[in-house]
């Protein structure tokens, strides 16, 4: 599904080359080369330690890597902060833990950063904001906190604050991990909406079915090292690489 | 019934000393008669006399010193009023102690969260300093500072004519009641103060009337910028309507002390700096503590959405941190308005140091003691109403 025929021609609008990564002696991430295109949903798979969640988090620097080179959109991301500033308007995160801010009602969670960033006019942000709560479908909301919402519904505000700041790119830090089994349907349906509405979106999940019917390419990590990607159809049916097909048979 | 329980022998009886009951009866008895023992001995000790509180309204026959906008002797005035004055004293060093020492103990706790080496280092230094030392020898070593360290007046450090430091105290420019340009009564200061009281009450209903009027309508009706407005107008309008009725007064020097303006006397400084830093110290620690308990995630929610450090600290760390810190810093701030009677080290005339001159003066000691327990007692329900308050208004309502 997703957007084969316009990613065909479409500009790499992330790249990364040799990226490192350690925590004291533990190598996170081993020598990590890929790009994504714009418009692109690449869905990211492996088991639990590989590596998947600290490469994503490198996207955005939440963690900063170790050597190679890692390029979102023409922006080198180092140590310079204007990049940094560059980047954090450019990449949104939605995290497993929701990380809503509980002291803030759910418009105002979503009107923080466009204000104060962006210095959007409040009314103006909470406009953009009630429309993206229309959006993941729950308008009704806007004066509750996130404390009185299910965890389907906080996700959901959480992804409606990452649009807030329209970014080009969303990345999703297994976003449904954390749900109920009924609430994962409703996240998943926002998510599926925004891929076709054209957005890049890096995605760690262990919803295969997300995978196989959303992605365009599925990478698979294990012990920080990109084994192997390929289209979901490719993947899950011909996969390569005897790690894949052990995972595989372990989890499908 | 028998094919039930027949196989069971009947229980056996629990021997007195061992039943709960009997246990629970046993120990309130002890307690009840301990208390008796108590209570009959007190009263033992303390009949035999009269007692009363009649000796407060006798004249005072002594002075005190550290006075502020008040003027009271003792040929005039009786003890109770020299009481109240005491109060008032203790009254002034709590507030400022716990005014600043927030502020400072705010700034040092997030200071020692810094990524900054030194300055985390320094706030460590600070809280380490301060928390390990005896108060009491904070308090009576700043008072040695303040009084040998700094020059005698005739050489007093003269920071631009406006503020000046010496031994005699730290004298800073002070707002003065003033007739105004027309030259018209001192009240007249008083009048300005109810105008902007009233302007005050004026803002904040408008405010409230326009977020209403804001919710209904879906309009933008400003709330925030037309209160201020009108609070800040009214304010100015009634200042420039009364022949401004203010002035500040700079402080000179004047032989051997100090003239116009406000004098902090080297008890009240040496008092209140010992009360601040040492209470700012166990404040970081509640700060720093209520940070790091906040969840990780918070710091990168803020960060994915590009907030600065700044706006991250101030509209997502500390609006929660404080939350979380209001219990604790509550205790602190008890502690502090107790311990400001220390300033019986250094000659502060607080309402202790002048009620035990009453009961150094004529006796009573049974009466003055029971006042001044009362009292501290009181300030200290008034703090826990005050914080109690708050922070019944920050968990329930949006920040």
């Amino acid at each position: 599904m997703g957007n084969e025929a316009a990613s065909a021609a479409a500009p790499e609008i992330i790249v990364t080359e040799g990226v490192e990564k350690w925590f004291g002696d533990f190598q996170a991430l081993d020598d990590v080369t890929m790009s994504v295109k714009e418009h692109e949903i690449v869905v990211v798979l492996g088991p639990s330690g590989s590596g998947k969640s600290t490469f994503i988090r490198c996207l955005n620097r939440l963690e900063e890597h170790d050597a190679g080179r890692i390029v979102i959109d023409g922006i080198e991301l180092n140590d310079d902060v204007r990049n940094l500033n560059a980047i954090r308007s450019e990449v949104g995160m939605v995290f497993q833990q929701f990380n809503l801010f509980p002291h803030l009602s759910v418009l105002n969670n979503i009107t923080l950063g466009p204000r104060k960033v962006r210095r959007q006019p409040k009314r103006e942000a909470e406009e953009q904001a009630m429309q993206l709560l229309e959006r993941v479908g729950i308008p009704e909301q806007a004066e509750k906190f996130p404390a009185q919402l299910s965890g389907g519904q906080q996700q959901r505000v959480a992804i409606a604050r990452s649009l807030a700041m329209q970014p080009k790119i969303m990345l999703f830090d297994e976003p449904t991990s954390a749900l109920d089994p009924e609430m994962i349907k409703e996240v998943l349906d926002v998510m599926q909406e925004l891929a076709e509405s054209g957005m890049t979106m890096v995605v760690v999940t262990h919803e295969m079915g997300f995978a196989r019917g959303v992605a365009d390419r599925v990478m698979f990590f294990d012990e920080g090292a990109l084994v192997e990607q390929g289209t979901p159809n490719h993947f899950f049916d011909n996969p390569r690489e005897e790690r894949t097909k052990l995972f595989l048979s372990q989890i499908l | 019934m028998t094919t039930m329980t027949g196989g069971l022998p009947p229980p056996a009886p629990t021997p007195l000393f061992f039943r709960r009951g009997f246990r629970n009866l046993l120990a309130q008895g002890v307690y009840v008669g301990v208390t008796a023992l108590v209570i009959f001995y007190v009263v033992q000790a303390l009949g035999g006399r009269e007692y009363g509180f009649g000796f407060l309204n006798q004249p005072a026959a002594f002075d005190v010193g550290n006075q502020w906008l008040i003027n009271v002797d003792g040929t005039t005035n009786t003890r109770f009023t020299m009481y109240l004055v005491g109060i008032w004293a203790t009254a002034r060093v709590v507030m400022v102690t716990l005014l600043l020492s927030t502020v400072l103990g705010v700034a040092v706790g997030v200071a020692r969260l810094s990524p900054n080496w030194l300055l985390s280092k320094m706030a460590m230094l600070f809280v380490e300093i301060f928390r390990n030392m005896p108060l009491f020898v904070q308090i009576v070593l700043w008072y040695a500072i303040v009084l040998f360290g700094l020059p005698q007046i005739q050489n007093a450090l003269d920071l631009g004519d406006t503020f000046f430091l010496s031994n005699r105290g730290i004298a800073v420019p002070w707002p003065e009641p003033d007739g105004g340009l027309y030259g018209g009564p001192e009240w007249l200061t008083a009048v300005w103060a109810a105008a902007v009281a009233a302007a005050a009450v004026a803002a904040w209903f408008v405010r409230r009337r326009r977020q209403e009027l804001e919710r209904e309508t879906g309009q933008p009706h400003y709330p925030n910028r037309w209160g201020i407005r009108l609070f800040a107008g009214g304010a100015l309008v009634s200042f420039l309507a009364l022949g401004l009725p203010l002035t500040i007064d700079v402080p000179v020097l004047s032989g051997t002390d100090y003239a116009e303006g406000l004098t902090l006397r080297p008890e009240f400084t040496a008092l209140t700096l010992g009360l601040t830093i040492y209470t700012a110290s166990f404040i970081a620690e509640i700060v720093r503590a209520s940070i790091q308990a906040l969840p990780k995630g918070q710091t990168e929610a803020a960060n994915a959405i590009g907030l600065s450090g700044y706006q991250r600290l101030t509209l997502v760390i500390l609006p929660q941190a404080l939350r979380q810190m209001i219990p604790s810093v509550t205790n602190q701030y008890l502690n502090a308005s107790k311990n400001s009677s220390l300033a019986y080290g250094v000659s502060y005339a607080d309402l202790f140091f002048v009620a035990n001159i009453i009961q150094n003066k004529i006796g009573h000691a049974v009466e003055v003691f029971a006042l001044i327990i009362v009292t501290y007692m009181l300030m200290s329900l008034a703090i826990s109403v005050v914080m109690n308050f708050l922070n019944s208004r920050l968990t329930l309502t949006r920040v």
